[in-house]
């Protein structure tokens, strides 16, 4: 953590806004990010990275200046939107993708055809992050678009290293599972939707 | 052929030893369908890691300190609302408690002032019984008795006098009449 940054969040423990405005300025896009990834529309992501932003702030005298600031803010982002989904029980593919679509990236490319390729892939990885549970999709955002290791995983989402490995190796099984039942079905003809289950178990 | 082993390999990717990568790799060659999963692991790990980057939109934090703020303001304005409701209602219990008390007194009122009055005859009468059994006795007195024992004996009747007052001071009955 740069002496900056200590300085902004020692001011904003004695109330100063204006000082963790400065921090909401640095992290707003991994916040955002972690946020739209784990809701999946432009609008629900703002909402949650904005709330997650106040409640950091409101619980910054628990913050342990010997933790990253940065883990401990998508910490607070990401179980958020981890309550978020189970209370509104969020289908991230859902019409609102379409709906908000222009909210998205700002502007993504120079073409319009690149922005709406750009879309559809944005539209994709959403629907197949969909496939995933709460915690599960935390960490394949956590791992994927963060960078983060199975230890920070763990002390984001409050989870054991041996939990954080198993949970995302059984998400990406499922995810490549996913993905081979989206290529089948686009190219139906080129090869079978080959079924992991009649693969996976030869021994029964 | 245990597909499920490869399966984990293809998984743990980097976390092989050159051994395991040797063997999966031999297996990949032969294996059309571990192929399949290994291909689509790899073109997740691709998309997912050329996703475009999402951002908010511009005066993201702008929209923050404003957001804050009403909150702040609502909070604010919702505590005043519960210290005045807390006021309002404390004040009204107050003076329904104090209503209650004084209904509940002015029931005794017509006693209260009975027994004053009853007080004040008799302290008057006491005083004119004092006044005739004293009067001859101080215009003999003063003949026959020294100033001393004058002044002994007017002490010990208004000792007397003390006493009864006070005595008299607590009526029983009322006192009686209240505890029940």
């Amino acid at each position: 953590m740069c002496s900056t940054e200590a300085q902004w969040i020692a001011e904003a423990k004695t109330g100063d806004k204006e000082a963790f405005s400065n921090l909401v300025e640095k992290y707003q896009r991994p916040v955002y990010s972690v946020c739209y990834r784990m809701l999946g529309t432009p609008t629900a992501a703002e909402d949650a990275a904005q709330e997650a932003f106040i409640r950091a702030y409101k619980a910054l005298d628990r913050y342990d200046p010997e933790r990253s600031f940065a883990t401990w803010l998508l910490s607070i982002a990401s179980n958020y939107s981890i309550d978020q989904l189970r209370k509104r029980k969020i289908t991230i593919l859902s019409m609102d993708s379409e709906k908000h679509a222009w909210l998205a990236p700002p502007d993504p490319g120079p073409s319009p055809e690149k922005a709406a390729l750009e879309r559809e892939k944005q539209a994709l990885v959403q629907r197949i992050l969909a496939e995933l549970s709460e915690t599960d999709r935390a960490a394949i955002v956590l791992q994927y678009w963060h960078d983060y290791s199975y230890e920070e995983i763990a002390e984001t989402l409050d989870l054991s290293t041996s939990a954080v490995k198993s949970r995302l190796f059984r998400a990406r099984r499922l995810l490549a599972e996913k993905w081979q039942e989206i290529q089948a079905a686009s190219t139906p003809t080129v090869k079978p939707a080959g079924k992991r289950i009649a693969h996976e178990s030869p021994t029964i | 052929m245990n597909h499920q082993q490869f399966e984990t390999w293809i998984l743990q990717g980097p976390d092989l030893t050159k051994e395991q990568q040797r063997e999966l790799h031999l297996h990949l060659k032969g294996c059309s369908q571990c192929q399949g999963f290994y291909q689509a692991v790899h073109q997740l790990d691709h998309l997912f890691k050329t996703a475009p980057e999402t951002t908010p939109a511009p005066n993201f934090s702008t929209r923050w300190m404003a957001r804050i703020e009403h909150q702040e303001r609502h909070r604010n304005r919702w505590i005043i609302g519960i210290t005045l409701s807390v006021i309002i209602l404390a004040t009204i219990l107050l003076f329904s408690l104090i209503g209650l008390e004084l209904n509940s007194a002015l029931g005794y009122f017509p006693q209260m002032m009975l027994e004053l009055i009853s007080f004040i005859a008799n302290s008057m009468i006491f005083l004119n019984q004092i006044t005739n059994i004293l009067s001859p006795l101080v215009r003999v007195g003063t003949k026959y008795l020294s100033p001393l024992w004058i002044y002994a004996t007017t002490f010990g009747l208004s000792a007397i006098t003390a006493i009864w007052i006070i005595t008299s001071l607590r009526p029983k009955r009322f006192q009686k009449e209240l505890n029940s």
